[in-house]
């Protein structure tokens, strides 16, 4: 039962620039044993995609691997043949990455892709390859797999793609799954899903899974065992129970630090005022979506009430497609509701008093633009506050913990965790009395994300800044916010504190919170006897 | 462009440099009045007193060269600025604005493009005096629609981008929004346009000057010095066509390589080609 599907033995990856040779992955080792899921976790650019990339030998030119590093099966990589190298990476690995739209073919049909992989590696008849697929889709819990395989991938949705990548890994009966963080771009409920699928698929065929991710939580639900590494190197490697409870490195212990940070709910949820600063009254909007001659209305707000207190932190919370941003957009005023009214009680102008960071701050700003100007625009506008613009810029950025040298630098030279506090350095530089905050963690990785929620408290403690978090990420909503609402299919389904909503009763919203992975590994099990209770309660009452 | 490809910019930027100069500082450069005819020294080959010969009227054809050029720039110049600005307003006005106003703004462009620009030109030629102002408003003023439909099509395109809506939330007025974001965005496709505009400029100049409504024929410019030349071409007296045809094609080249670097010059940060060249 010990045997090793994958070896890495102390691999390494250098890159030749015009500056000189460049170690991006230094002496990586670790196993990967048949029949277990195996988690390599780290923060962006710690190296976790180029060691599947090496594993894969997908490396692009001028990335030179170490040589004899990685064995499949006690097999040496680097010393097979084109046809065995194919077969490798065909046949006995099947492979999942983050980017569900990238990975297909736009011109072609999902079940042209399958009859492609199947005819590569073996002789197969159409109707047979189609048997095959729709056997696949429907393993995978697609619930039409006869139209999917009849579809364009644009045509799928984000969560559906990637269980249609996931059939696809499959298809060959892989000894080895390697998945890229598969589940990072998708809603909570759509990773469950997608999780439980592969450790099913561990399970009923005692394949491997080398499952590369920079969330503990998921690491919590699937791994095995955990490989942490951290700026191209492996600072440890534990069993999962182990690495939770003693964890050795201490960037292993920072790491499960901020875990906590984003897991736990605060329990002080605080006190603020009860004087509400905006109220929305039966708010309603529709698209008009056309389809050839048909017309459809979609009910993107459907009659939704609530209001934000001053100085509170309000969650909103719901899966792609509820309304969410549909809701912000109504809130700053980007689109007019078609009935119901919203209505501002803080100072004057609205404009200026409520602010916004969107899900994607790269695209939020001007490309020709550098960090100051992009910071300061809001200034420009506003006229008694032009004067000493440049000093106003630098504190603010102070505030959300940015250095001063980044004024000169362009959207695309900052990362991630940057860019989302330069969108909020640029919100706060107008004082709002309310920060409209669109999946604000969406795009970042763990670290980032812990950062970025202390962050947060800060500027609402500091500023006495009310904040509205949009997102789909119930964890980071019940760890933020002091009320939150429910939204799904545009109408709010409820609203509670973020204590008491844990022990909600509402169907969906115990199903959202159900799909949050566990804090712990020992909580597996304990997880789906009260999630399988509830069921049985929930039927028979 | 790579460090190699430097001569070439030096180059034209020298070429373009020393155009401006020569043609602006024409009468310390050349003895001859431009319109000065020598009816004792027809059509002479080129020599130490006729650097590019003489004309089928002895005139100085170097002379001329220096002469017409300062007007076929200056139309040039003056018609692209013209339909840059008529243009890139309407387009962006049209695509910002949208809806109702859009679709007629833009069947009203189709209606002007379905014309062809000869006929618009001479029709309105019949409205205007005949002078050097008229042709470069006649120019500019049927060479625009090219540039608001692609100015149109940008401003619809990045309305809808999230960094406008973001420049919205924080104040900005829509005449804001329009100057500030969405135009500059626009200008790589400005700049291209407005130079192959300047050649266009030219040529047309040149096809008025041919039809008799152009610039005055007692004004030398490159355009109506290749009027009619094309028998004495064929009789081997190549002078009178070759050195403003040369002059025509080397001014239109370099303007066009300008173009590349502006574009370059304007383009995203990230897309710089390295080395900043102006």
């Amino acid at each position: 039962m010990n045997e090793q599907v994958l070896t890495v033995k102390h691999l390494s990856v250098q890159l030749e620039t015009n500056q000189g040779k460049k170690q991006l992955l230094k002496d990586v080792s670790f196993n990967v044993p048949r029949g277990e899921i195996v988690a390599i976790i780290g923060e962006s650019g710690s190296g976790k995609s180029m060691t599947a990339k090496a594993i894969l030998d997908l490396l692009p030119r001028g990335f030179t691997p170490s040589s004899s590093s990685v064995y499949f099966l006690n097999k040496d990589v680097s010393a097979m043949d084109k046809r065995q190298k194919r077969l490798y990476r065909g046949t006995q690995i099947g492979f999942v990455f983050q980017d569900t739209y990238g990975t297909f073919d736009p011109m072609q049909t999902i079940g042209q892709h399958f009859h492609e992989l199947f005819s590569a590696h073996m002789k197969i008849s159409k109707q047979r390859a189609k048997e095959k697929t729709v056997q696949l889709l429907e393993r995978v819990q697609l619930t039409e797999p006869e139209r999917v395989y009849d579809s364009f991938p644009h045509e799928l949705s984000g969560g559906m793609r990637q269980r249609v990548q996931l059939a696809l890994a499959l298809a060959l009966n892989p000894v080895l799954l390697i998945a890229d963080e598969p589940t990072t771009a998708l809603d909570l409920r759509i990773q469950a899903d997608i999780l439980q699928l592969i450790k099913d698929w561990c399970k009923n065929t005692g394949g491997s899974v080398l499952f590369i991710t920079h969330d503990l939580g998921v690491v919590a639900e699937i791994a095995d065992s955990v490989v942490v590494m951290k700026e191209g190197a492996v600072v440890e490697v534990a069993p999962v129970d182990q690495l939770f409870d003693q964890p050795v490195h201490e960037h292993t212990k920072q790491l499960l630090h901020y875990y906590k940070e984003l897991t736990e709910t605060p329990k002080q949820t605080g006190l603020f005022d009860i004087e509400p600063l905006v109220t929305v009254n039966h708010a309603k909007k529709t698209y008009i979506k056309k389809k050839w001659f048909q017309k459809q209305m979609i009910k993107a707000v459907d009659d939704v009430s609530f209001c934000i207190c001053k100085k509170e932190i309000v969650g909103l919370i719901g899966e792609s497609g509820s309304g969410k941003s549909t809701l912000s957009r109504l809130l700053l005023q980007l689109e007019n509701v078609e009935q119901g009214a919203i209505a501002w009680k803080g100072s004057l102008p609205f404009r200026k008093g409520i602010q916004w960071v969107h899900q994607d701050p790269l695209a939020s700003f001007d490309p020709r633009w550098n960090v100051e100007k992009i910071v300061g625009e809001g200034l420009d506008y506003w006229k008694e506050k032009k004067e000493n613009k440049h000093q106003q810029v630098k504190e603010v950025l102070q505030k959300v913990g940015l250095s001063e040298n980044i004024l000169s630098y362009y959207p695309h030279e900052l990362s991630g965790g940057m860019r989302q506090r330069v969108a909020l350095a640029r919100a706060l530089l107008l004082e709002p009395e309310l920060l409209i905050l669109d999946e604000p963690f969406a795009s970042l990785d763990m670290s980032s994300q812990a950062n970025i929620l202390s962050l947060l408290k800060q500027i609402n403690q500091t500023e006495k800044t009310a904040i509205l978090f949009i997102s789909h990420d119930i964890r980071a909503a019940l760890a933020l916010c002091h009320r939150i609402l429910v939204m799904e299919k545009g109408r709010k389904i409820e609203e509670a504190g973020a204590k008491e909503l844990s022990d909600s009763v509402n169907f969906y919203t115990r199903r959202l919170l159900s799909s949050m992975p566990v804090t712990h590994p020992g909580r597996r099990l304990q997880k789906q006897t009260t999630e399988g209770e509830r069921e049985y309660a929930h039927q028979n009452g | 462009m790579r460090r190699k490809q430097k001569w070439l910019v030096n180059g034209i930027i020298g070429y373009l440099l020393l155009l401006l100069v020569f043609t602006g500082l024409a009468p310390f450069f050349t003895p001859y009045e431009p319109g000065a005819v020598g009816l004792s020294a027809v059509l002479q080959p080129p020599s130490a007193a006729h650097l590019f010969g003489t004309d089928e009227l002895g005139r100085d054809v170097f002379t001329r060269l220096l002469y017409g050029g300062r007007v076929s720039l200056a139309v040039g110049t003056a018609a692209m600025l013209i339909s840059v600005v008529i243009g890139a307003g309407y387009g962006a006005i049209s695509g910002f604005v949208g809806g109702m106003i859009d679709r007629v703004m833009m069947r009203v462009l189709d209606a002007l493009i379905s014309i062809p620009s000869i006929l618009l030109m001479i029709g309105l030629q019949i409205f205007l005096p005949h002078s050097l102002t008229a042709v470069v408003l006649i120019i500019g003023m049927t060479s625009w629609m090219p540039i608001a439909r692609l100015v149109r099509t940008e401003t619809l395109s990045l309305k809808g981008e999230v960094f406008v809506q973001a420049s919205a939330v924080v104040g900005a007025s829509s005449r804001q929004l329009l100057t500030r974001h969405l135009l500059p965005q626009c200008l790589p496709t400005i700049t291209v346009m407005s130079v192959s505009g300047i050649s266009h400029a030219i040529l047309s100049e040149a096809t008025l000057s041919f039809l008799g409504l152009g610039i005055p024929p007692h004004e030398p410019s490159w355009g109506n010095m290749l009027m009619g030349v094309q028998n004495y071409v064929l009789s081997g007296i190549w002078w009178i066509a070759v050195f403003p045809g040369l002059f025509i094609t080397l001014t239109v080249l370099a303007v066009t390589f300008l173009g590349d670097m502006l574009q370059d010059r304007f383009a995203l940060p990230q897309f710089r080609k390295g080395e900043r060249l102006l």
